[in-house]
C-alpha cells in the first residue's frame, strides 16, 4: 500500500520483504530503499529514516536501527510491554534487548526504549492507534472489533504519507491497489486514511507529485519472473510448492490464458491463448514433467528452491544426457537443509554448477535486479531451445521479496529465437543424435512425422544404448561440443558486465542480487570498479582474466564460503584479494558493501558481515 | 486430396535391434502384444509414445519401432506425463517394471490416477530386480525366497491393482504375457481408454524368480469373464460407481486365485484434459503448449502491457 501510494505520486522506489518461516502471527517488514525521482533507485542500506511500526516488538526489533534524526510512528497502547510480553520475539534478541536496557538503566518496557531513542535524537510520533481507529470507526460507522482491527495497515501508512508530506490521494491509490475489489472496504480505509493524515502534524519533507514521463510497473522479483516466461514463451510450468519459489508459478498459473499481441500474426484471431502450469507430486516429478513437455516442444520450466533442488539432480543430468532443453529457476534461500526458508542465501552457486552426475552440458546463469528477473527468463528460455541443455537460472529470496516501482522493460530488448522442428514430408524413422551436428535437429514427437528414440543411456546416433569405446567417444565429445558453442554465441554482454572506471586498481566482484547493493555503494565509493558476473557456467574465463587480471579484487557474497571467488579461482586461476561474507540469512546492502570496502582498503582479507535489518 | 490409408501390421512396430532378453522371457509376449495392439488401433508410430525407466522392461521402447523416451529409474510416469500435458494429441504409454513403476516410481503412479489424464501405464511384473540380479521386487510377497537373494522375504507386497483403484485409475486390467492374444485385447482396451489406464502383466523372470514361474502362475490364473459370463466392469452410469468399485475390490484382492481381465472401467470421469479445458483454457486441446507459436519475427506474441496492466503505473 505504501509503496504503490508513493509510486503513485511518481516516484521510483526499491524495497524488500522480510517475514518469518513460522505459521501464523510472525512479523513482516517491509525495508524501503530512499525513495528517488530517478532510477534506479537505491537500495536498502542498514539505518531507518523512518520507521513505521504496528506494534511495539517492532520497536524493539529495531532500535538499533534508528539513528539521530530519523523518525519513528509508534503505538502508545503498547508502552508498557516488554519483550517478554511478545510470544513471536526471538529469544536471543529478547535476552538482548534486555541486557541492552539494563546496561544502559532504563526498564525494558517499549516505553523506555522509546525514551532511550528520543534521548539519542530520534523524532517520535506516539499516538494511541485503537482509540484513535475507534472514534474514526464511529465517525464512519464501523463498530465491530475485528473490522476495526484491519484498519491499522492503513492508519499506519496514513501516518506515515503524512511524514513525508504527501496528499491523501495518493495513499487512498495505494488502498485501491492493495485492497482490490471490495468497493465499500475500499471506500472506508479512504476515509481512515485521511482522518489518519490529519494527526501528523511534523513533515520529515514534502513528497510533491510528479509526472516521470515514462511508463512505469510495480512488481517484485516472482512476477518479473513470471512474465519473463510468458512473454518469452513458455506454455508449461511446473513446480512443486516451495518458499520462495512458489509465487513465480502461481503468477503464471494466475494470468492464464494470457493477452495476445495484435501483431501476433494469426494468432492475433484469437483474444486470449492458453499454457499448462502444474502442480505436480514432488520435484522429482516437477523437473521429469518439465522435462516431457520439453520433448514434447513446449518451452518449459520448473521454478524450485534449494532443497527441491537438490531433488532434482538426477534428472539434470539425464537431460544433458537425452539433450533436452529444459529450464530449473532456483529461488535460492538461506540453507543448508531446510534452513532459513524465508531468508536471503546464495550459497547454491557450487551445487548449481555441479549438481548431477557425470559429465554433461548445461548453462548456470544468474540475475540481479528484476529488469534482468524479467530479461533473462527470456534468454535462458531460448537457450534451452537452442543448445538442447539444461538451464539452470540461478535467483534468490531477496529478489522474490524485492517489490519496487521501476520503469516498465522493453520485452524486445531480448528476440525470441525459435528453433524450427524438422519436418519430413511423411513418417519416416530419423536419427535423434547424427554425429556431424553440434545440436542434433530439433525432432518433435507429432509434428517432425519422425520417429525417434531418446535415451538417458549413452547410445548411438539412432538412440539405442551404446557402449563401443569408439563410438561412446565420438557421441561424448560431440555433446560436450555445446559448450564451446554456448561461449562462441552468447555475446560477452550478457555473459558479464563492468561498471566504474575502466582503470580501477581495485575491483569489487559479485553475482546476483548484490548488484543492486554494491551499485548503489558505488555512488559513494570512487575509483573502484564492479565486475558483476552473470553467466557462471559455462564460466567466461577470458573475459573474467581481461577484467581481474593485476588488480586487487575484493569478493562479496551471500554465502560461507565465497563461493564465487572459489570459483573465478578454480576457472579463471584468479587469486582473490579478499572475500566480504554475509550468511546470516539477511541480503547484502549498500552500506554493508561500503563497509567491507573500507576494512578491505584496510587490509582485511576475510570479511565477515552481520548486520541484521 | 486424397488421403493415403495405410494398415500397418505388427511387424510394422518392429525396430531393427532384436530383444536382449533372456531366453523365455516373460516381456517377449509383452512386446509381441504391444506389436499387435498397435497395428490393431493402426497408430502412426510417429504419433506414438513410448516412455520407459529403468529396468529390463524398461528396455523394451528400443525394440519398438515408435518414438520413445527411455528415461530414469522411477519416473517413466512424470516424463509421460509431461509429453502428454504439452501435446494432447499424442498417444501416450508408459511400459515399466514393478521396481520402476511400484518402487522407485510409486510416488508417480499414485498421483497419477487421481489426474485421470488419458495415457496408458503397462507394468510388467515379475516380482524381481532382473537387471541387478535378482533382488526382491515390491510386489514380491513376504515369506517367498527367490533365487539371489539368502533368505525369504522379509518385506510385504504391494498389490499394483489395489493401489491403482485407490490412485483412481478409471481403467484397471490385469493379463499374463504367456496370453499374447488375451494380453493384446486388454493392451487395446487400455489405450482405447478415455482416461488413466493401468494393465498390469504377469511376466514371469525366467532366471531369477524361481518361485512365481509360469508353472506357478498357470495354475493359478484364470479370466473373469470366463468364471462370471455376466462380468461387467464398466460403469454405465454414476450411480453404479461404488458398486463396480466393490466388486472390481472383490476380484483384486483374490490371492489363491490369480484373475485375468477388466477389473474396471469408468469413461464418466472427466479426463485432466477436459478438466484444465473447462478451468483454465478454452483452446488447450487445439493450442496445447506444443503447438502453440510463441513470436512472430522475433517478438512475443502476448501483449505485455496487457498483461501486467493490474501492476503499471
Amino acid at each position: 500500500m505504501f509503496i504503490y501510494g508513493v509510486g503513485s505520486a511518481g516516484y521510483y522506489v526499491n524495497a524488500r520483504r522480510e517475514f518469518w518461516s513460522n505459521i501464523a502471527g510472525g512479523r513482516h517488514s517491509y525495508v524501503v530503499g530512499v525513495i528517488s525521482d530517478a532510477w534506479p533507485a537505491p537500495a536498502p542500506g542498514n539505518s531507518v529514516e523512518l520507521a513505521l511500526t504496528f506494534d511495539g516488538h517492532a520497536v524493539m526489533e529495531h532500535v538499533f536501527h534508528l539513528k539521530k534524526g530519523s523518525y519513528l510512528v509508534y503505538n502508545t497502547e503498547e508502552d508498557s510491554k516488554t519483550p517478554d510480553s511478545y510470544v513471536m520475539m526471538a529469544k536471543p534478541l529478547a535476552e538482548r534487548l534486555k541486557r541492552f536496557a539494563k546496561e544502559q538503566g532504563f526498564e525494558p518496557t517499549v516505553r523506555g526504549f522509546v525514551d532511550y531513542l528520543r534521548q539519542n535524537g530520534v523524532e517520535v510520533v506516539g499516538l494511541p492507534y485503537n482509540k484513535h481507529i475507534s472514534e474514526i470507526g464511529r465517525r464512519i460507522g464501523v463498530t465491530s472489533p475485528v473490522m476495526l482491527a484491519r484498519f491499522v495497515n492503513t492508519f499506519v501508512v496514513a501516518l506515515g504519507a503524512a511524514l513525508l508530506g504527501l496528499d491523501g490521494e495518493y495513499v487512498a491509490r495505494g488502498v485501491g491497489f492493495a485492497l482490490g475489489k471490495k468497493a465499500d472496504v475500499i471506500e472506508q480505509n479512504k476515509k481512515v486514511a485521511a482522518e489518519a493524515i490529519k494527526l501528523v502534524e511534523k513533515r520529515m519533507t514534502t513528497l510533491q507529485p510528479r509526472n516521470p514521463g515514462v511508463k512505469r510497473i510495480f512488481w517484485n522479483g516472482n512476477e518479473a519472473s513470471a512474465y519473463g516466461k510468458i512473454v518469452g514463451g513458455v506454455r508449461l510450468v511446473v513446480y512443486y510448492p516451495i518458499t520462495p519459489a512458489t509465487d513465480d508459478a502461481m503468477t503464471f498459473e494466475r494470468l492464464i490464458p494470457f493477452p495476445v499481441s495484435k501483431d501476433a500474426g494469426e494468432l492475433a484471431k484469437l483474444e486470449k491463448i492458453g499454457a499448462v502450469a502444474f502442480q505436480a507430486e514432488d520435484e522429482l516429478a516437477a523437473i521429469a514433467i518439465a522435462t516431457g513437455g520439453a520433448i514434447a516442444g513446449a518451452r518449459s520450466a520448473t521454478t524450485t528452491s534449494g532443497p527441491g533442488f537438490s531433488l532434482m539432480a538426477e534428472a539434470l543430468s539425464m537431460a544433458g544426457m537425452m539433450e533436452v532443453g529444459v529450464v530449473v529457476t532456483v529461488w535460492m534461500r538461506a540453507g543448508p537443509s531446510t534452513g532459513q526458508a524465508t531468508r536471503q542465501g546464495q550459497q547454491d552457486l557450487f551445487y548449481a554448477l555441479f549438481a548431477g552426475h557425470g559429465e554433461y552440458p548445461k548453462i548456470v546463469y544468474a540475475s540481479g535486479d528484476l529488469e534482468e528477473v524479467f530479461l533473462d527468463n527470456i534468454r535462458v528460455a531460448n537457450w534451452a531451445e537452442r543448445y538442447r541443455v539444461p538451464v539452470i537460472h540461478l535467483l534468490d529470496k531477496n529478489l522474490s521479496n524485492t517489490f519496487a516501482v521501476t520503469p516498465l522493460p522493453d520485452p524486445a530488448k531480448v528476440r525470441i529465437n525459435v528453433e524450427r522442428p524438422a519436418v519430413y514430408p511423411q513418417t519416416q524413422e530419423a536419427e535423434a543424435y547424427p554425429l556431424d551436428e553440434v545440436v542434433p535437429p530439433r525432432l518433435l514427437p507429432g509434428v517432425s512425422n519422425a520417429i525417434f528414440h531418446l535415451d538417458s543411456l549413452e547410445h548411438d546416433p539412432e538412440g539405442d544404448p551404446e557402449e563401443d569405446p569408439v563410438a561412446v567417444t565420438k557421441m561424448f565429445e560431440r555433446r560436450m561440443q555445446k559448450l564451446g558453442l554456448i561461449e562462441r554465441e552468447i555475446p560477452p554482454e550478457e555473459k558479464l558486465l563492468y561498471f566504474g572506471p575502466a582503470d580501477a586498481k581495485r575491483v569489487i566482484v559479485g553475482w546476483g542480487s548484490t548488484k543492486t547493493a554494491v551499485l548503489t555503494a558505488l555512488e559513494e565509493l570512487r575509483d573502484v570498479g564492479f565486475l558483476y558476473v552473470k553467466m557462471l557456467y559455462p564460466y567466461p574465463t577470458d573475459l573474467v582474466k581481461r577484467y581481474l587480471e593485476g588488480r586487487e579484487t575484493l569478493f562479496i557474497e551471500n554465502n560461507y564460503f565465497g563461493q564465487l571467488a572459489m570459483v573465478t579461482r578454480m576457472f579463471a586461476g584468479i587469486e582473490p584479494t579478499a572475500v566480504a561474507v554475509k550468511f546470516n540469512g539477511r541480503p547484502i546492502t549498500a552500506d554493508d558493501v561500503v563497509e567491507a570496502y573500507r576494512k578491505f582498503e584496510a587490509g582485511q582479507k576475510i570479511i565477515k558481515i552481520e548486520t541484521d535489518l | 486430396m486424397t488421403m493415403q490409408i495405410v494398415k500397418r501390421t505388427a511387424a510394422d512396430y518392429r525396430w531393427v535391434r532384436p530383444p536382449e532378453w533372456c531366453p523365455g522371457c516373460g516381456h517377449f509376449g509383452v512386446l509381441q502384444s504391444l506389436y499387435n495392439a498397435f497395428a490393431e488401433l493402426n497408430l502412426d508410430p510417429a504419433n506414438v509414445v513410448l516412455v520407459s525407466g529403468i529396468g529390463c522392461s524398461s528396455r523394451l521402447p528400443h525394440y519398438v519401432k515408435t518414438t520413445s523416451v527411455h528415461a530414469i529409474h522411477g519416473r517413466a510416469i512424470p516424463y509421460a506425463l509431461g509429453i502428454k500435458l504439452a501435446n494432447p494429441s499424442l498417444e501416450v504409454v508408459v511400459v515399466g517394471g514393478d521396481g520402476d513403476l511400484m518402487a522407485i516410481g510409486g510416488n508417480h503412479l499414485l498421483h497419477l490416477g487421481r489426474r485421470n489424464v488419458d495415457m496408458a501405464v503397462i507394468l510388467m511384473d515379475n516380482s524381481v530386480y532382473g537387471l541387478t540380479r535378482g533382488q526382491a521386487g515390491p510386489t514380491l510377497p513376504a515369506g517367498v525366497k527367490v533365487k539371489a537373494v539368502p533368505k525369504a522375504n522379509p518385506q510385504g507386497e504391494i498389490n499394483p491393482l489395489l493401489l491403482a483403484l485407490t490412485a483412481g485409475f478409471t481403467f484397471i486390467a490385469r493379463g499374463y504375457s504367456y496370453d499374447i492374444k488375451y494380453t493384446t485385447r486388454l493392451i487395446v482396451e487400455a489405450i482405447r481408454h478415455k482416461g488413466s489406464a493401468f494393465v498390469q502383466i504377469y511376466s514371469p523372470c525366467v532366471t531369477y524368480n524361481n518361485v512365481m514361474t509360469r508353472e506357478w502362475y498357470e495354475k493359478r490364473i484364470y479370466k473373469l469373464e470366463e468364471a462370471d459370463p455376466a462380468w461387467d466392469p464398466v460403469v454405465h452410469d454414476e450411480k453404479e460407481v461404488d458398486v463396480k468399485l466393490r466388486k472390481a475390490l472383490d476380484k483384486i484382492v483374490e490371492r489363491d486365485r490369480l484373475p485375468l481381465g477388466i477389473f474396471y472401467k469408468n469413461e464418466l470421469v472427466p479426463t485432466f484434459d477436459e478438466r484444465y479445458e473447462g478451468l483454465y483454457d478454452p483452446n488447450y486441446r487445439k493450442l496445447p503448449p506444443a503447438l502453440q507459436p510463441v513470436e512472430v519475427d522475433g517478438k512475443s506474441v502476448v501483449d505485455f502491457e496487457k498483461l501486467v496492466a493490474d501492476r503499471l503505473l
